[in-house]
């Protein structure tokens, strides 16, 4: 402490150090809330984004079933629709989860289209159909779900100083958005 | 920066945000304001008097039975927007079903644009999924649509649409199991609200008061060392030289000692007592500290429901258009939807 210039170099490396460790407390809580409108939706009522892949999950699988009726077990355009859903069960982050999500509509689009090359009987000719309805109903839900609109404004101010800086030295990543 | 740039950026913000509403008010202006009597908007003018009566009817009973609505629409076209989104708007501007249980469902038909579709309500999106909806559409509308019948398909899929929505509650009411989920109740507080984090806040956030101690101690150090030895300068005292006879390696650091020293010259005269202030002097310009009464956070918005903001984006604030406040016997029980729906395959 007899130099001054030491102590404002010190000064300045404290002020620095706060700075990134406010920040990064302060982006924290940001991003925990929009995770937390990704699972229990903008309400809080439990009408999130996670919620629906769940119910598009169970409509993918069932989607196979009847695929499994007409094409091999091993048949890609299944393979593809299985792997999406697990990626979707398994995945931890939101970013992930919306990434399996593309993946999985992508997926049922295929096999959909797929199975209208295949002489299917009149009840799962109608299934086909329904199901398909329903994926795309429900795709059509997480896009103008809340969780995107929140997410966008976060990723917005992620972008800006010194927020930007904070948060490539701390590894807060941006959300991926549902549309 | 100028007092008349002051002014001049004033009025350019304005003017901007004088555009910025008449924009949103013209977006506003596709979706129509509800009809009078609400269950039915022929705004294409294809429906019949008798199917218009029945419709109304068949909705008083069921509204007042289970809070549900059917609503059906008819527009000539879209304003070029896509049906879904069309549909979705228009189902959360008029707030179709009840705010409670969002079972409302509405039926938009295009004439002009040869098609149909018909979205529910957030609390109706398991027990009348949109698949469901798709096959009732096809099923009852689409061959009296296709031949230009439009008042026959729309009379047999709202008896179909209103039979679905009616042994849904029915069952419920028996005490069978709901074929669909329970709605969870909402929760009061206010999980989902964004806030933008400040600048301060962003800055130090959540470890504002250790970072701020830390910084302030910081400063303080920096500050004693930069201007300790001119303090004792203007006090009319001067450091002892470093080598002292009890303390020769100044022990705090700044390279001087703290124990006692000889004055050079005069002690200080004492300060002259403080001037006698008139009672009423006061009163000048003091009345701002002494304020009134105390703040208001003022009233909130005019909002009528509560459920919108459960909607997934769209409020029905952010049409701008003027709300529908009766005159008419019906209106909207305060329901959203989260989208989806099923229109013509």
């Amino acid at each position: 402490m007899k130099n001054p210039k030491v102590a404002c170099v010190i000064m300045v490396a404290a002020i620095i150090l706060s700075v990134i460790i406010g920040g990064h407390r302060s982006l924290s809580a940001e991003a925990a809330k929009v995770e937390d409108i990704f699972y229990n939706g903008v309400a809080g009522d439990g009408f999130g984004v996670n919620r629906e892949l769940s119910y598009r999950v169970g409509l993918a699988n069932n989607m196979v079933t009847v695929a499994k009726r007409y094409l091999p077990a091993d048949d890609p355009d299944i393979k593809a629709v299985l792997d999406a859903c697990s990626a979707i069960e398994k995945a931890k982050k939101t970013t992930d989860k919306v990434a399996a999500n593309r993946k999985l509509q992508s997926a049922c689009s295929d096999l959909y289209e797929r199975l209208g090359k295949v002489d299917l009987n009149e009840k799962d000719s109608r299934y086909r159909e329904n199901l398909m309805t329903d994926l795309n109903s429900s795709n059509d839900i997480i896009s103008r779900d809340g969780y995107n609109q929140k997410a966008e404004q976060f990723n917005t101010e992620l972008k800006r100083f010194p927020a930007n800086i904070i948060g490539r030295i701390t590894g807060i990543k941006a959300f991926a958005l549902g549309r | 920066m100028g007092h008349r740039a002051v002014i001049q950026m004033k009025k350019i913000a304005c003017l901007l945000l004088t555009a910025c509403l008449i924009i949103i008010g013209a977006a506003a202006a596709n979706i129509p304001e509800p009809t009078e009597a609400f269950y039915v908007a022929d705004f294409a003018g294809v429906l019949s008097r008798e199917t218009s009566d029945h419709i109304v009817a068949k909705n008083i009973d069921l509204y007042e039975r289970t809070g549900a609505q059917i609503v059906v629409a008819t527009v000539d076209f879209l304003g070029g927007e896509d049906i879904g989104d069309y549909a979705y708007q228009m189902f959360n501007y008029w707030e179709i079903g009840s705010a409670e249980k969002n079972n409302g469902v509405l039926l938009l038909l295009a004439i002009g644009e040869d098609n149909y579709w018909a979205l529910q309500g957030k609390g109706l999106e398991r027990e009348l999924p949109s698949s469901e909806l798709g096959d009732l559409l096809y099923e009852y509308l689409e061959d009296d649509f296709a031949a230009g019948n439009y008042d026959a398909g729309v009379r047999k899929v709202f008896d179909a649409i209103y039979s679905k929505v009616d042994n849904i509650y029915r069952y419920s009411d028996q005490g069978g199991k709901s074929p669909g989920y329970t709605i969870p109740q909402p929760v009061n507080e206010d999980k989902g609200s964004y806030v933008r984090a400040p600048l301060f806040g962003l800055f130090f956030g959540g470890a504002s008061l250790i970072s701020a101690i830390i910084i302030i101690f910081f400063i303080v150090i920096f500050i004693l060392a930069i201007t300790s030895p001119f303090r004792r300068i203007r006090r009319g005292v001067y450091p002892r030289p470093y080598r002292t006879w009890w303390r020769p390696w100044g022990f705090w650091g700044f390279g001087r000692t703290w124990h006692h020293h000889h004055r050079h010259g005069p002690p200080p005269p004492p300060p002259p007592p403080p001037p006698r202030v008139p009672p009423h002097s006061h009163t000048t310009g003091s009345d701002i500290f002494r304020g009134g009464g105390g703040f208001t956070r003022g009233g909130g918005a005019g909002r009528g429901s509560s459920s919108v903001s459960r909607s997934s984006g769209v409020s029905r604030g952010s049409f701008g258009g003027s709300s529908f406040k009766g005159g008419g016997s019906f209106r909207g029980g305060g329901g959203s939807t989260r989208g989806g729906g099923a229109g013509r395959k």
